[in-house]
């Protein structure tokens, strides 16, 4: 199966809209579990540390698929 | 205190039975002293409006302690099936809606896409009549990659919309969700499974929980609110057969709801009437006791009552219906199940409940007009074990579940504060009266106009005058008139409440703090 560049580079837009609208609807969410778990107030504030650094690390995905983006739109082939 | 709370969650069925026990027996006191008591007749008014109450109260602690000793050891799990790879039977998820604000919505179709169930259609049922909305939705179905669909005439509102769209389905089952609810990626996986594990069930519910707890003390008292209901109570009528379905995050057998002529349009709140009709015609139904989706609550005064007057409009019109099937099919449905119903149908007269509790200190504070007559001694002896031992247990299958006392309070607080609304809508329902379906504002930036709080004017102003009325005359009948002030104070006190929640909204809150 093959696509071609201008369908390629859809997909990877949408995957990148994808990922950037999922992680804060995702934050709020897990936080309000959080919020809600029971646990002492020290460890929620450590959980909510790895979570936010966990977010930095998913937006990475954004980085890298601008990156493929962009060398798929200097690249010359027309078909995938 | 934890020490204290831990050696009563150890044996909690032995106190939850005595507390049961006690319950019973304060009723049965109370009955017997208002049948001997010599009434006039306005005592006898006032008398039967403080004993309605009451019962409306015991019932209800009954019921909850009925639940609590129940699911205490139960087995919670229903069977599952083993789903091979490949072989998921498709599921139809959709929002509908009308009107909404498209960044909510752009949300809720995010969290379906990202679903890891791969047999999936997802549908954006638009029932907007205004142009703007709808050019909204097709503009975020197009770049979500998602199918709208319309309807030609518009009936029964949410009900009207997925009847008309289950008349093309293809898929199996359908998972529906409000606007504001984003299902987690695992919410079809862990669902479709029980559903295909017994062809007689019908439905699975999940909870609903809100996320935006901290926008204000509305938002944190609804989501205690949800809370309640959906720990020990959801579990307990699961146990009986009897979890009704709460209109969003719930998947269905497509085959079932046809069956009984898809969802109910002629109620506003149409996931209860199906329910009923469902349960009616042998169908199953399961709760599925772990929050899958998170979504959005009102965080506004103007907010949760329109919500709760919807609700309560809703259910009441229905527990009319389920009143009447009682009579004529008394067989269509099981003891504990009609037992489930009535509680849950006649839970929105708990404003009418309140509102009795209430003026009754005042009338004999204030008029000597006496409602209740039992001696100091039965009464310590009846009342406080009833009213601890209840509170005791209610606060430890709460605080077991990690809530705390403030956050319990808030949401007892908030549901007291409802009752001028519940008092309306439940009795305009009773008459078989409509009301206009309304949508919960979200994210919304209101707060209630000073005149539209003329109820709890009038209320706190009688309870003070009360108070200074019953001081005036205190030595006449010391004991009587101690007990009633301090039910008058407590009233006040929950009332003034009502200035908190209807504070400054979270943006003007905002607005006020940068200024």
């Amino acid at each position: 199966m093959s696509v071609t560049k201008k369908e390629l580079l859809k997909m990877i837009d949408d995957a990148i809209d994808l990922e950037e609208k999922s992680i804060p609807v995702y934050m709020k969410h897990i936080n309000t579990a959080l919020f809600w778990s029971g646990l002492p107030e020290w460890e929620r504030k450590q959980l909510g540390i790895y979570l936010n650094m966990l977010a930095k690390e998913s937006g990475k995905h954004s980085v890298k698929l601008n990156s493929l983006k962009k060398k798929i739109e200097q690249g010359g082939k027309d078909v995938y | 205190m934890k020490k204290f709370l831990h050696f009563f969650l150890l044996r909690l069925r032995v106190f939850t039975l005595v507390a049961s026990v006690a319950v019973c027996v304060y009723f049965v006191a109370r009955v017997i002293i208002f049948s001997y008591a010599d009434y006039t007749p306005v005592e006898k008014l006032f008398g039967i409006l403080l004993l309605t109450g009451e019962t409306y109260m015991l019932v209800h602690a009954l019921g909850y302690m009925v639940n609590a000793f129940n699911i205490r050891g139960a087995d919670l799990e229903a069977p599952r099936a083993e789903i091979k790879k490949g072989e998921e039977p498709w599921v139809a998820v959709v929002v509908a809606a009308r009107h909404e604000p498209k960044e909510i919505l752009e949300e809720t179709i995010v969290t379906f896409r990202n679903l890891d169930y791969p047999n999936k259609n997802i549908y954006f049922l638009d029932d907007s009549s205004d142009q703007r909305y709808k050019d909204e939705a097709d503009a975020l179905a197009a770049r979500q990659g998602i199918k709208v669909f319309r309807r030609e005439e518009r009936h029964g509102a949410k009900a009207g919309i997925i009847n008309a769209f289950m008349a093309g389905m293809t898929e199996k089952y359908l998972a529906v969700f409000d606007a504001d609810q984003n299902p987690m990626p695992d919410f079809l996986d862990e669902l479709v499974p029980y559903l295909e594990a017994d062809d007689n069930l019908a439905f699975v519910q999940t909870p609903q929980f809100y996320s935006n707890v901290e926008a204000s003390p509305v938002a944190m008292g609804a989501a205690m609110q949800q809370a309640i209901f959906y720990e020990s109570i959801c579990e307990g009528k699961n146990l009986n057969s009897a979890m009704f379905c709460c209109g969003t995050n719930v998947v269905f057998r497509l085959s079932a709801l046809m069956s009984v002529g898809g969802f109910d349009e002629t109620s506003i709140t149409e996931d209860f009437a199906t329910s009923v009709k469902l349960h009616t015609k042998g169908y199953k139904s399961l709760y599925h006791p772990h929050v899958k989706v998170f979504g959005m609550g009102p965080d506004t005064l103007p907010a949760y009552f329109k919500q709760q007057a919807r609700w309560s409009g809703g259910t009441v019109s229905v527990f009319r219906r389920v009143i009447w099937q009682l009579f004529r099919a008394p067989r269509s449905l099981t003891f504990m199940q009609w037992v489930e119903y009535f509680l849950a149908g006649s839970y929105y007269f708990v404003g009418w409940a309140f509102f009795f509790l209430m003026i009754c200190p005042i009338a004999f504070l204030l008029f000597n007009v006496p409602s209740f007559f039992l001696s100091p001694e039965i009464y310590l002896a009846t009342f406080v074990p009833y009213f601890s031992l209840s509170l005791l247990v209610f606060y430890t299958t709460m605080s077991e579940r990690h809530y705390t006392l403030k956050q319990i309070y808030t949401g007892l607080i908030l549901g007291s504060l409802c009752f001028p609304v519940l008092m309306k809508s439940t009795l305009l329902a009773m008459f078989g009266k409509k009301m206009a379906f309304v949508v919960t504002a979200k994210g919304g930036r209101e707060r209630l106009d000073w005149k539209a709080l003329w109820p709890y004017g009038v209320m706190i102003g009688l309870n003070i005058a009360a108070i200074v009325a019953g001081a005036l005359r205190f030595n006449n009948s010391p004991y009587a008139i101690a007990v009633n002030m301090f039910w008058a104070a407590y009233h006040i006190f929950i009332l003034s409440n009502i200035f908190r929640f209807n504070g400054a909204p979270p943006a003007a809150a905002e607005t006020e703090a940068a200024a």
